[in-house]
């Protein structure tokens, strides 16, 4: 019989929970009534066909796309602070990881970053590409690596809802909001852009009461496209409830997600358009002197035709007043790409250039993984 | 054959030595240690697994540090760890900040040490990996016992690579030599699963009449299927769709007249780590662009006879999109859909229906096309790909048919 002594694995505890669902702070507002987050839940291996997109919710849940079993599993990591937010930079954090899978940097492609906001404690979703193996590793505030615990997890996995037939091949974001989990991705080989709605309690195994949402937008003057959600953030507007989508290329569109029936198809309006040639990767809102900005940073895969700084991967904060914007589709405000700022609200991030994936930690900070020469560095970094 | 890194669920046995050597080098080492590295130096490598199987099989009482594999898997290990005579009786525990295990660099070094659980086992201490070990790399399994007087003591563990078939990629779709100048996406099948992660700087479009590469032509985002052997390609649709703005500031991907190669370099590898060892290429020309939806009014129905298990084939006018054929159409009779496969026919231009069982009644059979198939452009009968939602009414052309079965 063994037993343990010491572990380098953060366990998941089990613990089973009734709160109230308050997503991501100041864009999605808490419920009066207080409902379990989930249900059902299971304790035991967890397995990932292919490993994607993550973020992290309320009391310690993280949530975790598995693109090849197209579902979300939600594994409560028992992390619930308090916060100690990363105190260094981490430097060759890739490598460091690789190590922790015990391969080179080279064989491991990170995924996705997330941070738990009550701890500081940094997550990051691992494909280890010798044998498709999906991992979560941690960085808590000491910058000392480790994995999540996947053999005993407490956690439920939920399918997304497909008609028969059809195919799920990519799912693009999962995100807490206003009383359900949304995720974003495409279907079948017309790569159908969809949103799933996910009502909590998740509950292991049920997807009946889940509905989906087919999208189109208007992202380029005139002309359909069916491209996917590349990255999203939930959004109230006068009570209302919104997906807020970046595309490639990169308009940034709102989606209501109100009242909408399985199967429904909800047409997205472009309200800010932040150049071509780039690709969004993630998307957070931040308070600041009482204004609200959304921050996304991107990979510009033109980069070098047409370089819009120092690097490819690059940021820009836009002023969410926009959002409610009457100029719309084609009238929608534009970035000027020949400048840093404009018009006014919408600003070029300095301290994201570099930056391949960020997830904010609080109002005032961020946390950035950044290339550096070919290899990453974790740190954190002030909001302007 | 090639030489290639061994699978990591592989079963096969291996005759030789799977752990090359104890050592204590500059450190110093116990009496213990070094005894079983003299004799390795000196006895051969019979003698070498003498001396490895008695630690192994935890016969050595006071061998500080030894690795077994669980199952007979080189992959799968565990490292014991014990603090060796003299120092057990003193009742530490050996601490994970004493024992570590990762993968071992050219240079002798561990790069960094690996994630896993740490337990108490009797008198050892005991380190199991969380993931499998690489094939074709060697592991180091680190025992820092100075602080105690006792030196430091490694383990080597090699993880042998084996043969592994080449994988091949069997099929790129479409298979026609001429592409519509406003084509979007390829299907590339595989014999085995591919390696997936970062993989889009196997691919390129040379075009041959500007003897130079196309520009960042493909959306960068992996669309697998399930099994792992079919991949789509898109082309990025920003540039291949009027009036975008990618394809207004950087031009379409395809210039009407000229002739391209797609291709698919050697040194992408399968799961199991096998290379492709060959370019891969498909030349096409690409031809007018293609505008017009698919109106399955235009295409020919050959229908069966009654009371037979004849096919029923449906040719297009056109090519139309391999993987979106494969569910192109449903076929009812006497109220119930009819349960059969879809073959596609020879350059994508259409479908064979066999029915699994029994024949076709005397009845009418309906024939319902599945609005979403496309062609080569992602034109479909509901909407043609380039259209604006906002100010054209969506042009859906008929999709259900009924036909009376001619009879032999």
């Amino acid at each position: 019989m063994k037993r343990l002594i010491g572990i380098c694995l953060l366990s998941a505890i089990a613990v089973v929970i009734s709160l109230t669902v308050a997503g991501d702070g100041e864009t999605v507002a808490a419920e009066k009534k207080a409902k379990p987050v989930l249900e059902n839940i299971q304790s035991g291996s967890v397995e990932f066909k292919r490993i994607g997109r993550m973020s992290f919710g309320p009391e310690g849940v993280l949530l975790v796309a598995d693109v090849g079993s197209a579902s979300v599993v939600a594994i409560q990591t028992g992390d619930s602070g308090p916060m100690k937010k990363l105190s260094k930079k981490v430097e060759d954090v890739d490598k460091k990881l690789a190590a922790l899978l015990g391969v080179t940097a080279e064989d491991v492609q990170l995924v996705d970053m997330s941070v738990n906001k009550k701890s500081g404690t940094i997550y990051m979703s691992l494909h280890r590409k010798s044998d498709g193996v999906g991992a979560i590793a941690t960085v808590n505030g000491n910058g000392e690596l480790a994995l999540l615990s996947l053999k005993k997890a407490s956690y439920v996995r939920v399918p997304l809802p497909v008609k028969e037939g059809t195919v799920i091949r990519n799912i693009t974001g999962v995100e807490f909001t206003n009383g359900r989990v949304l995720a974003a991705g495409q279907c079948n080989e017309e790569f159908a852009s969809k949103i799933y709605s996910l009502p909590l309690p998740l509950t292991h195994g049920k997807s009946a009461a889940i509905y989906s949402t087919e999208t189109y937008h208007v992202a380029h003057g005139r002309w359909e496209t069916r491209a996917p959600i590349q990255s999203f953030v939930p959004y109230v507007e006068d009570g209302k409830n919104f997906i807020v989508g970046s595309f490639s290329c990169t308009p940034i569109a709102k989606f209501p997600i109100d009242d909408i029936d399985s199967g429904a198809q909800i047409k997205g309006t472009s309200v800010v358009e932040l150049g071509s040639g780039n690709r969004p990767v993630d998307m957070f809102t931040y308070e600041k002197d009482g204004k609200q900005w959304l921050v996304t940073n991107t990979d510009r895969f033109h980069h070098s035709r047409r370089p819009l700084g120092p690097s490819q991967y690059w940021g820009v904060r836009v002023d969410m007043s926009y959002l409610g914007a009457k100029d719309i589709n084609e009238d929608a405000a534009r970035r000027d790409v020949s400048k840093q700022a404009g018009p006014d609200g919408i600003e070029v991030v300095e301290s994201l250039f570099f930056a391949k994936h960020v997830a904010k930690l609080s109002n005032k900070e961020m946390v950035v993984l950044r290339d550096d020469e070919g290899t990453l560095d974790l740190e954190i970094a002030p909001l302007p | 054959m090639m030489k290639v890194p061994w699978t990591l669920k592989s079963h096969r046995s291996h005759n030789w030595l799977p752990i090359l050597l104890l050592c204590c080098g500059q450190y110093g080492c116990s009496q213990e240690s070094t005894s079983v590295d003299a004799q390795a130096e000196t006895a051969g490598l019979s003698e070498q697994r003498k001396s490895v199987d008695k630690v192994e099989n935890g016969e050595d009482d006071d061998a500080p540090l030894s690795i077994t594999m669980i199952d007979g898997d080189h992959s799968d290990v565990e490292v014991h760890a014990k603090l060796p005579s003299g120092l057990k009786d003193s009742a530490m525990e050996v601490s994970p900040s004493l024992l570590k295990f990762g993968l071992m660099d050219e240079s002798g070094d561990m790069i960094g040490a690996m994630g896993g659980e740490y337990a108490a086992e009797g008198q050892s201490t005991v380190f199991t990996p969380a993931f499998s070990l690489a094939p074709g790399n060697t592991y180091l399994a680190v025992l820092d016992l100075e602080s105690f007087g006792s030196g430091v003591h490694k383990v080597e563990w090699n993880v042998p690579a084996i043969d592994m078939e080449q994988p091949k990629l069997t099929q790129i779709f479409p298979t026609g030599n001429e592409l519509p100048a406003n084509h979007l996406k390829f299907y590339l099948l595989f014999d085995q699963p591919m390696r997936q992660g970062d993989i889009f700087q196997f691919f390129s479009l040379w075009c041959i009449d500007k003897e130079e590469n196309v520009g960042r032509p493909f959306r960068h985002t992996e669309l697998w299927s399930e099994d792992g052997r079919q991949l789509t390609l898109w082309f990025h649709p920003g540039r291949q769709k009027s009036g975008v703005n990618l394809n207004v500031e950087l031009g379409a991907i395809l210039e009407e007249g000229l002739e391209y190669e797609l291709r698919v370099d050697s040194n992408w590898s399968s799961v199991d780590g096998g290379a492709l060892g060959e370019t891969y290429k498909k030349r096409f020309r690409a031809v007018a662009k293609d505008h017009t939806q698919p109106d399955p009014e235009d295409w020919h129905f050959e229908l069966p006879h009654s009371n037979s298990s004849d096919p029923l084939i449906m040719r297009a006018n056109e090519p139309l999109d391999y993987a979106l054929l494969k569910r192109g159409l449903t076929v009812k009779q006497d109220g119930s859909e009819v349960v059969g496969r879809i073959e596609i026919l020879a350059g994508e231009r259409g479908i064979r229906f066999q029915r699994d069982v029994d024949q076709w009644s005397e009845s009418a059979m309906e024939v319902r096309i599945n609005p979403l198939i496309e062609d080569l452009a992602g034109n479909s009968p509901s909407r043609p790909f380039e259209v604006d939602v906002n100010e054209v009414a969506e042009d859906t052309k008929k999709l259900i048919f009924s036909f009376e079965l001619p009879s032999r």
